[in-house]
């Protein structure tokens, strides 16, 4: 069996032998990787996040109590649960305004922390007779009729193995879990208008009460309105204050413009992230450049020595180039997993910290996205080196030679 | 076995044929021949050895013929081919194939152990060797590694005294001991020229005398060798001396 040495193995021996400059080099390449695998990530599943919370504000307008717009808005956009209604006469009038072609009824309550639940749950109560932003999406996960006592459950809410949710001391049975957002509608759960009253109940008999008895089976926390053609919500928004002087005090929410305002945060967040990648990126591989022309200078014996041997130009460009695709793949590869695990494990995290919709990737696109990553690496590394190979590998050898001594 | 030019044989095509070579450079804005219209023929089986001082241009001449420096004027034949008309991969194959080169130079490379540093020039080209080589006896210690490399490679570095060094880096030699790796590593694809600059530069008698015989052992079963030294005991192995004066050859009479 031939066990010698071969030309082939010659790069990973010398990399083996100089393993100062092996780290020093790979160092460099490993937070190139990271930047870029972990960058990308980030932007995409805020990217993700943001298109998740545009699918699931179908509404054009919402009508909420006075003083209750920015709780309204936070609850959409961020994980902060709330509870603030006004009574369902109001909302029965509003829903007569001109232009309205479909309104329905929400009603938010924020429960105290939970066993279930890392944060406080939101609770939603919506009419499935009416709901045109909610059911939807539910029914892509639940065909059946919500029952009254029944919960469907957003994706951060850990539902018990027996299909429950411990709840104000009580066990809520989940018919649904769905898929995540990435926006605070992933630590709700969804509930029938018909259970808030239980729900109220049950709150007063194991804490303090979320809102007074009387209110209990009357109180709305928005009205969800899609306004006809032809009408902007601006103008329906307007009419609604017409129908009573009282409602020009009430709440008005643009989720159109909630999403805009998200928008532009998290285009100058993504944009940032761009350029400090980017600069990352310009750094390294001047970085890479410099080193690898450094230890081409403090290696011109060593090449001079190979083509005297009688390796050809290419043989030469070849341990150079192979020496610089371990070092560009082993570094993609380390910066890809220190990246993954700096991330993948802490989206709620992120998420709640950056207060911006923010949902991960799939599997198959965090894969895409680490061989791109690792790729790109490889590349980076192998054209530095492309830099300092017609230096060595061009001229004669024996000028090389008496360079390098 | 060596004429000068004009005793050329027409008919007959030497090993090694230099003729009319010239290298010049320029050394602060004045022009000179470090080597000048030298001519010299080396045939199979011949041992030439070139004497002169220092920076008379016997490294030039030697360099010239391995092409490693490309000649200003003149041309160098090696085995019937023109050095200048090979492209890179004829010219390394050249080297690798048909020469052996020791240079005066430590080339040896740092990061392989000395075996592998014998054996690396053997895996240039897989497709042009057995692998074997002619035989240069049998190991000292009777064993067979079963690979024909690394059989061949202990059985130079023991011919030259190194072999229990076989695992040993660059590093961990003395100047002799990697004058005579290097020769092992010349030797090892069997060359037909061998070209050894200074190769018993940091050597002590003993090893001088080791390291000649061989060099006498290869040209006596059929290799040319051109060898450029200083050492009056290594100049008792060549059949014909030349000095190198100012850039010309000329026949020496020692």
């Amino acid at each position: 069996m031939d066990t010698h040495v071969t030309l082939g193995g010659l790069p990973l021996a010398n990399l083996a032998r100089k393993p100062l400059r092996t780290m020093a080099l790979l160092a460099v390449v490993t937070v190139l990787s990271i930047a870029l695998f972990g960058g990308t990530m980030l932007g995409m599943n805020l990217g993700n996040g943001m298109r998740s919370m545009e699918r699931r504000l179908g509404a054009d307008l919402m009508v909420v109590p006075q003083n209750s717009a920015n709780q309204a808005e936070a609850l959409l956009t961020g994980s902060n649960s709330s509870t603030f209604y006004f009574t369902r006469d109001i909302a029965r009038k509003v829903e007569r305004a001109d232009g309205i072609a479909q309104a329905t009824e929400q009603t938010y309550i924020s429960s105290l922390a939970a066993a279930c639940c890392e944060e406080k749950l939101q609770i939603i109560g919506y009419d499935p007779d009416t709901d045109f932003v909610i059911a939807p999406w539910v029914a892509s996960q639940f065909q059946g009729e919500l029952e009254d006592g029944q919960m469907v459950a957003g994706a951060n809410v850990n539902v018990s193995v027996d299909g429950t949710i411990e709840l104000y001391g009580r066990s809520w049975p989940v018919v649904a879990q769905l898929a995540n957002t990435g926006t605070g509608l992933d630590n709700s759960v969804f509930i029938n208008q018909r259970t808030v009253p239980d729900m109220v109940e049950a709150s007063a008999a194991v804490s303090k009460r979320v809102m007074p008895e009387e209110y209990a089976d009357k109180a709305v926390s928005t009205v969800m309105i899609k306004v006809k053609d032809g009408y902007d919500p601006q103008t329906v928004a307007a009419n609604i204050k017409r129908l009573d002087t009282r409602f020009a005090d009430l709440g008005y929410v643009y989720p159109g413009g909630v999403t805009a305002a998200t928008k532009t945060a998290l285009d100058a967040l993504t944009g940032y992230m761009a350029a400090f990648v980017a600069a990352l990126w310009a750094m390294g591989v001047i970085v890479l450049l410099a080193v690898f022309a450094a230890s081409a200078n403090e290696r011109k014996r060593e090449f001079a020595s190979l083509r005297i041997m009688g390796a050809t130009r290419g043989m030469v460009d070849g341990v150079i180039a192979k020496e610089a695709a371990v070092i560009g793949a082993a570094g993609g590869v380390v910066g890809v997993a220190l990246g993954a695990l700096g991330i993948l494990p802490f989206s709620a995290l992120i998420g709640s910290r950056l207060q911006l919709p923010y949902l991960q990737a799939g599997p198959w696109t965090v894969i895409g996205l680490a061989l791109l990553a690792i790729a790109c690496s490889t590349v980076v590394g192998v054209v530095s080196s492309f830099a300092v190979m017609g230096r060595i590998s061009r001229g004669d050898a024996d000028i090389i030679l008496k360079e390098g001594r | 076995m060596t004429v000068e030019t004009e005793k050329r044989d027409p008919g007959t095509t030497p090993l090694l044929r230099i003729d009319d070579l010239t290298r010049s450079f320029t050394r602060r804005g004045k022009p000179f021949d470090a080597v000048s219209h030298v001519n010299l023929d080396l045939d199979a089986g011949g041992f030439v050895a070139v004497v002169g001082r220092s920076g008379n241009g016997k490294s030039t001449l030697i360099n010239m013929v391995a092409g490693l420096v490309r000649p200003t004027g003149g041309s160098v034949e090696v085995d019937g081919a023109r050095v200048a008309d090979l492209d890179d991969r004829g010219l390394s194959l050249l080297r690798n194939r048909t020469i052996g080169f020791v240079t005066q130079e430590q080339t040896l490379l740092g990061n392989l152990p000395v075996l592998d540093n014998v054996i690396l020039p053997a895996t240039f080209f897989p497709d042009t060797a057995d692998g074997t080589g002619p035989s240069v006896g049998e190991r000292e210690d009777g064993e067979e590694d079963g690979d024909p490399l690394v059989d061949r490679a202990m059985r130079l570095l023991e011919r030259l005294g190194v072999d229990d060094l076989a695992g040993c880096y660059p590093r961990e030699l003395s100047g002799g001991e990697m004058r005579r790796v290097s020769i092992a590593r010349a030797l090892i694809n069997d060359p037909k020229l061998i070209i050894a600059d200074e190769p018993t530069g940091d050597l002590d008698a003993d090893s001088t005398t080791t390291v000649m015989r061989l060099l006498r052992e290869r040209a006596d079963a059929g290799a040319g060798v051109l060898m450029v030294t200083h050492d009056a005991d290594a100049i008792g192995y060549a059949d014909t001396v030349y000095r190198m004066d100012a850039g010309t050859l000329s026949r020496a009479w020692v």
